[in-house]
Parts: C-alpha cells; sequence; structure tokens
C-alpha cells in the first residue's frame, strides 16, 4: 500500500491573524455566556492539546486526562486571558506546564519506565531491518528525560517551529535549540550503546 | 583546531539548514571532532522524523463530554464546600468580632468616667471666683488668728459696729421698701 506523505503548508500571516482573531472571538463570546463558544474552542484546538500530552506521556489514556485538565484549567481561568498572546499560544503554555508538573510528580514512574525499556536494548541485534531499527529507536527515543523527548517530538513531529516551542514553554529558542541538539546526542550515543552491546 | 568547537544551538541550526556566524563555520571546515559530531546528530534528526509515532486519538465527542462532565462536578464539589464551610467558619468569627466590639465599648467608657466631666464656662467662671472669695475669707481668718489679745478685741468691736451699721441700714431699706 502506498504511503501518502502529508506536508504540512505553512500559514500566512493573514491566515494566522483570522484564525487568531476567530479564537479571541469564540472567548469573548463564552465570557459572555455562549456555551456554543466552549464546543469550538475545544474543537479548534483539541487535537494539538491532545498530541502535545501525548508527547511527554506515551499513552492514550495519561494524554487524553492530561488534556482534559488542560481545557479545564484554560477554561476556569480563561478570564485571565490576555489578547496580546493567541489562544493557541496560551494554551499551549498551558499544556506545557501541565505536563511539565505532571511529569515531576510522576518522576519514579518514569524512570521506572525508562529502566524497563532499557532491558530491551541488549536484545537488539546489529543486523536487522529498516522497521525494527526505526521501532527500536523509537523506543529509544522513549527513554530521553521527558522534557527532552517532548521538545523533541514537537519539533520533529508536530512540526511546530522553535520560536512557538520557546512562546509556550517560557523558554529562549536558543535553548530549545540547544535542548534537542543534547536530545539527539542522547539518542546517538544510545544507538551506538546498542549497537555495541549486540 | 582544539578551542571554540561549535555550540549546542549551532549544530541545530547546521541540521535545519540556517547559516551560522562565519566565523563558526570556518570553526566547522577545519575541526573533524565538530563535523563528526554535526554528521551524527544530521543522521539521528533523519531517523527520528522517520519513526511513524502517530498518537492514537480518542473519540473527540466523548473527550469533549469528559471536560464538561469534570467542570460541572468541579463547580457542585466547589459550591458544596462553600455551603459546607461558610456558617460554622462565619459564627465564630462574628463572635470573636462582636466580644472585642464589646471589650472595646466597656473600655471606652471606663475611660470615660474617669476623665473630668465637661463644664459650662459660666459655672466655671463662678467656681473660680468662690474659690478666690473663700481663699481671701481663709487669708483673713488667718490674720484674725495671729491677732494679739488687745487687738482681737479692738477687732471684735469694729466687726459688732459694722454688723450693727449693716442692721440699720437693711432696716431702713425694708421701710422704704414696705413704703
Amino acid at each position: 500500500m502506498a504511503e501518502t506523505l502529508t506536508v504540512p503548508v505553512p500559514m500566512s500571516a493573514h491566515e494566522a491573524d483570522a484564525d487568531r482573531n476567530e479564537d479571541l472571538a469564540l472567548v469573548q463570546q463564552y465570557l459572555a455566556g455562549d456555551m456554543r463558544a466552549f464546543d469550538a474552542l475545544m474543537i479548534r484546538h483539541e487535537r494539538q492539546v491532545y498530541r502535545a500530552c501525548y508527547r511527554f506521556v506515551n499513552n492514550r489514556e495519561d494524554a487524553m486526562d492530561l488534556a482534559q485538565e488542560v481545557f479545564i484549567k484554560a477554561f476556569e481561568n480563561l478570564a485571565s486571558f490576555r489578547s496580546e498572546a493567541s489562544f493557541k499560544t496560551w494554551i499551549y503554555r498551558i499544556a506545557i506546564n501541565h505536563c511539565i508538573n505532571h511529569v515531576r510528580k510522576n518522576a519514579r514512574e518514569f524512570v521506572e519506565m525508562k529502566e524497563s525499556t532499557a532491558r530491551i536494548q541488549p536484545t537488539v541485534q546489529a543486523d536487522m531491518e529498516d522497521v525494527q531499527k526505526r521501532e527500536q529507536l523509537r523506543k529509544l527515543v522513549k527513554t530521553l528525560p521527558p522534557k527532552q523527548k517532548a521538545i523533541l517530538e514537537l519539533r520533529i513531529h508536530e512540526e511546530l517551529s522553535y520560536e512557538e516551542i520557546a512562546r509556550m514553554s517560557g523558554r529562549s529558542v536558543s535553548t530549545i535549540k540547544a535542548t534537542v541538539f543534547f536530545a539527539l546526542a542522547k539518542l546517538r550515543k544510545l544507538v551506538g550503546a546498542n549497537a555495541g552491546g549486540a | 583546531m582544539i578551542f571554540g568547537h561549535l555550540k549546542a544551538a549551532d549544530f541545530t541550526n547546521l541540521i535545519e539548514g540556517e547559516t551560522i556566524a562565519p566565523r563558526r563555520q570556518k570553526h566547522l571546515d577545519g575541526c573533524a571532532r565538530c563535523q563528526n559530531q554535526f554528521k551524527g546528530v544530521e543522521g539521528m534528526f533523519r531517523s527520528v522524523s522517520e519513526i511513524e509515532d502517530e498518537p492514537l486519538e480518542p473519540d473527540w465527542s466523548e473527550f469533549r463530554d469528559s471536560v464538561r462532565e469534570r467542570m460541572l462536578a468541579r463547580s457542585a464539589v466547589r459550591s458544596a464546600e462553600v455551603k459546607r464551610w461558610a456558617p460554622w467558619k462565619l459564627v465564630p468569627a462574628g463572635a470573636a468580632l462582636g466580644a472585642a466590639i464589646g471589650i472595646g465599648l466597656l473600655l471606652h467608657s471606663y475611660m470615660d468616667s474617669k476623665q473630668a466631666q465637661p463644664v459650662d464656662p459660666a459655672v466655671a467662671v463662678e467656681s473660680l471666683a468662690d474659690a478666690q472669695d473663700v481663699w481671701v475669707r481663709a487669708s483673713a481668718f488667718e490674720d484674725i488668728m495671729t491677732l494679739g489679745p488687745e487687738e482681737s478685741e479692738r477687732f471684735r468691736e469694729l466687726l459688732e459696729q459694722e454688723v450693727a451699721g449693716t442692721r440699720e441700714t437693711r432696716g431702713t431699706r425694708e421701710t422704704i421698701v414696705e413704703q
């Protein structure tokens, strides 16, 4: 079966402005008591918020739970939303901070998961097929520190720009770029260790 | 070239096809270590991009329903909490406030009773005159007490004459009034 490669087309400045204004109008409608705006805002952003959460926790249930909490937090604090930032950036920031806190609270759980995936490494054969290699790499990506992994995946799989990730996470662009580099360098080391151990 | 290796953000810029500062580019061209590092992370970036890691997506309408339900549940819990704690939490606070006000009023009235009552200026002037009169009379009395026997006798006679004179004058006045 032929795979189709979808290349996201970057939004023009005009489209981005229209998008932002539509969000702003929905926020105002919701604050004025229009509950239809509640659903409309969720429909517009639920997928991206969920995917961002998934990048931190790697499982559907936890990601769904976290994404729901993010929306609850956002709607409860919608009155404090300043229209200088876009709603998308604002809700992403809530999502990333919420996920970072979740990861911190459940640090032990993540270490355990890391150890369990690390045990798989010696079983990998050096001459594995490409598919197997990719599967192994996917598992190794999961062993990265959660913040590093999430930033790497937000850039690579969610195709967010470094500027967007920086705005959403409240960090500088160079910090985000450095984080991506360190994640890649660590993966390279892990793959090398894996190949050496086989 | 040992020093001036590329920084982490420089490698990411190179991976993304961005240009780096000419000085850094010059360093990269002559540094095997940085070149090796760059090739390694660039390859890894490509490999990670090739991983199919599409998250399993939830049922979105179920997702929205759940958000709505959780928000309702939270607001219900919050209002129940307000109802539960408000009466008994406000009663002691009110009682404490009442007690504080009562004590304050008692102290105030006690302090007031200790202070001098306000005086009418006219009464005050009269009282001052009385006080001065008493003082004058007391001085005269002291003078009498210090007189010798002869002087005392003479003073008594003078007083009697004075008293007799006063009676006469009063009698004349009363007669005139009667007429």
